[in-house]
């Protein structure tokens, strides 16, 4: 309980940091600017899992999908404030250096997450990188999980299966939040659109599972790296 | 400038880490210095790793939530008894470790778990087990009449209504032992028989020795009466050993591993061609399977290998009598008696329900679900998967007659799921009254290699053992409480029939086994 209090309170102070920044940098509009865009690209995931004295579990890293809609509002040409909505996969594959024939399984957890972040931008005109910095929260959607299963009853045959993961109330944290950056390059290729492409990384710091034991800690985090490319109209 | 480097550096400041770190779990599975050390001298610390490692092995914790038991609750509520023990001035007695211990385990439900303590003022273990508890507490009076009535079918061979009766005990202290006492005992009334003042000074030797050697085997064969065969057979085998120099008659040493493989089974069949088989414990691999024969009795006597034989022959009678008078077309029906019988050898199924019907495309018959631990978390399981049992290799028939399975209170674990896979044959039925309640099967792996779960400790050594099943085990439908897990509950019988008694003391008729035979020749 103790350790759950601190972790809410640090979350919060974060929060007020972030708006308080925003906030700060409201004197200094001039040359505002609105961007609304769409994008698309591959999510990479780390699951971060003690694995106790269970040593020959292996939680590898997995490809997935993501998608979403961006705006932007620029306060100067190298300075925006950034808000998007995005379908983000966070998978991973559970499987076992011994036993990898028989426990080999991928879970898919569909994310849908609303990053506030602040854009610094350098360069041109035309071509110009930037970096993202902010927050996020968001809502676990749903699941799939699949693959092969030891099955110890099943007469010496693995078990193959493919279906919905049944969300467990008492134990799967159905919110999310968390940091995330990014950094990337944009093209501006017309007077009202540009380019871009984008690598961003969300660091989940609420726990995958709930604390549902008194007695036992156990956090479960996700680390997913995106890589995605869209466009936005400039107003 | 500087108000882009500021930005740019608070950026990365808000990028500190807020994760938090996960409590370190324990391995219990095995003689560890560092789970056990603290254990060997402190009765708090036995308690901590009883609660841990259910906490992380025990694969049931969502059931036991559902049935309103909190563990956490438990910790908070139990542990500082234990610490108390620490404190307690006076020796604690092996009973009030027992009493406390029973009540930490006594609300779970599954069947099989057990767990030991080893009280470090005494020396001695203590151990307790849900299942037991919980049969003590709801269905005392049906298990005590249960285990103090030796069913057979005695009444039905003397009244003629058998054409084929056999038993066969592989448990030898009770035959050799007593052949061998008849020896002694033969040869000491004849040597009585002849007045002192005429035996001969080797006479009088024989009878000197003859004498303590009758009283010794009477006193091994006595702990039999008791149900303790194991002690049983050291005392006679101490006997064997000491005395093998006189080369007395069948006062051979018994194989050990008798004690752990011990079988006796009965076959029968009735004059309208119902095929009978009772065996009191799920061990007729043993006897049957050659891979187990070679293992198990691989280095035994001639004389044991002979009597693993005998006992095989007695499956392999009711066996025959199903194929040739299914295919004879006159097979009335099949009986199957599982009563009081605790379970065994998942492998044994071939040689009960799966020598009566084929393999399905699962290579064997889909006889419930299984669910497995999959992490140290309590809610960290696996998918549920098909439990396949085992349908025998070789040519046999599909029993299309009634076949019936008896059970009771005590049909546990196999003969639970011999009782539960009877009800999924189309002509299946079972009849007597609820089985014990541990569905869920135990590993036979003392390490963690597929599920990382079985055991807590090494039995009689670490001062902490728990053996907890594997798994969880489903019914395919649900039963009439509206469950398919049934660990404490056990399998509901379709015909209840409690049995009498009385009537079977009296008489020697079995009513629960009337009622089966009444159903395979009416179909009621």
């Amino acid at each position: 309980m103790t350790n759950n209090v601190n972790y809410s309170n640090r979350v919060r102070t974060m929060l007020r940091m972030t708006v308080l920044l925003s906030l700060l940098l409201l004197p200094y509009g001039a040359q505002a600017q609105w961007r609304l865009g769409v994008n698309g690209g591959a999510t990479w995931n780390h699951y971060s899992i003690n694995k106790q004295y269970m040593t020959d579990y292996r939680y590898v890293d997995e490809w997935g999908g993501m998608a979403g809609v961006t705006t932007q509002y620029n306060f100067f040409d190298w300075l925006g404030l950034r808000g998007e909505l995005n379908f983000v996969q966070r998978n991973y594959r559970h499987t076992r250096y011994e036993y990898a024939d028989r426990l080999n399984v991928r879970y898919e957890n569909n994310y849908l997450l609303l990053p506030v972040t602040v854009n610094f931008s350098f360069g041109g005109q035309k071509v110009r990188g930037f970096v993202n910095a902010g927050v996020y929260g968001g809502v676990w959607l749903n699941g799939h999980y699949g693959g092969t299963e030891c099955n110890s009853m099943g007469g010496g045959k693995s078990f193959t299966f493919s279906e919905p993961y049944a969300f467990n109330s008492q134990k799967d944290q159905r919110g999310d939040f968390g940091y995330t950056g990014g950094v990337g390059v944009e093209y501006k290729f017309h007077e009202h659109w540009l380019a871009q492409i984008e690598a961003t990384c969300y660091y989940s710091v609420i726990s995958s599972t709930k604390q549902y034991m008194t007695y036992q800690k156990d956090y479960r985090y996700n680390t997913t790296i995106g890589l995605k490319a869209g466009v936005s109209y400039v107003f | 400038m500087k108000t882009k480097i500021f930005l740019i550096a608070a950026a990365a400041v808000l990028f500190t880490g807020c994760r938090l770190e996960s409590d370190d779990v324990l391995n219990y599975a095995h003689q560890d210095e560092m789970a056990f050390s603290k254990a060997e001298g402190s009765y708090a610390a036995k308690f901590d790793v009883v609660w841990n490692g259910l906490n992380a092995n025990y694969a049931l914790w969502d059931y036991e939530a559902e049935h309103g038991l909190n563990w956490d609750k438990v910790y908070e509520e139990f542990r500082p008894k234990f610490v108390a023990l620490d404190s307690s001035k006076t020796t604690v007695t092996d009973k009030q470790l027992k009493a406390l211990l029973d009540s930490v385990i006594a609300p779970l439900h599954d069947g099989h778990l057990s767990v030991q303590l080893k009280n470090h003022a005494t020396g001695k273990y203590v151990s307790s087990g849900p299942g037991s508890l919980r049969l003590a507490r709801e269905r005392l009076d049906e298990y005590l009449t249960a285990a103090r009535t030796e069913l057979n079918l005695n009444y039905y061979a003397k009244n003629g209504l058998l054409k084929e009766y056999t038993v066969k005990s592989s448990y030898t202290i009770q035959t050799v032992a007593m052949e061998a006492l008849k020896y002694v005992e033969a040869v000491v009334t004849r040597l009585e028989a002849i007045p002192e003042s005429e035996r001969t000074p080797a006479q009088n030797d024989t009878l000197a020795l003859y004498s303590p050697i009758g009283r010794e085997l009477s006193s091994a064969l006595s702990l039999t009466l008791a149900g303790e065969n194991q002690m049983a057979i050291e005392k006679y085998n101490i006997i064997a050993y000491k005395y093998q120099y006189l080369h007395i008659p069948y006062l051979e040493p018994i194989d050990p591993v008798i004690n752990e493989y011990g079988l006796e089974v009965t076959y029968a069949l009735f004059k309208d061609n119902i095929a009978y088989l009772k065996f009191d414990g799920f061990k007729l691999s043993a006897y049957l399977d050659d891979q187990f024969i070679n293992q198990i009795f691989g280095g035994s006597s001639d004389a044991t290998k002979a009597l693993v034989t005998e006992v095989g022959d007695v499956w392999r009678a009711w066996f025959n009598a199903i194929q040739e008078h299914h295919k004879a077309g006159d097979l009335k029906g099949v009986i199957i008696d599982v009563r009081s019988n605790g379970g065994g050898l998942l492998y044994d199924s071939k040689f009960v329900l799966g020598a009566l019907r084929q393999a399905d495309e699962s290579g064997g018959f889909h006889d419930c679900d299984a669910r497995f631990k999959r992490g140290s978390g309590r809610f960290d399981y696996s998918p549920v998967m098909p439990q396949i049992m085992s349908v025998l290799d070789s040519a046999h028939v599909t029993v299309t007659a009634p076949v019936v399975v008896l059970c009771n209170c005590g049909s546990v674990s196999m003969a639970e799921h011999t009782s539960y896979g009877v009800k999924l044959f189309e002509n299946g039925k079972l009849v007597g009254t609820r089985t014990f309640g541990g569905f869920s099967a135990l590993s036979d792996e003392p390490s963690y290699s597929n599920n990382y779960a079985g055991y807590v400790g090494v039995e009689n050594v670490t001062p902490v053992f728990c053996y907890i099943p594997q798994e969880v085990a489903y019914l395919l439908e649900e039963n009439s409480k509206g469950e398919k897990i049934v660990e404490g509950y056990g399998i509901e019988p379709d015909i209840e029939v409690a049995l009498d008694a009385e009537t079977f003391n009296k008489v020697g008729t079995d009513n629960q086994l009337d009622r089966a035979l009444q159903y395979i020749r009416t179909g009621n």
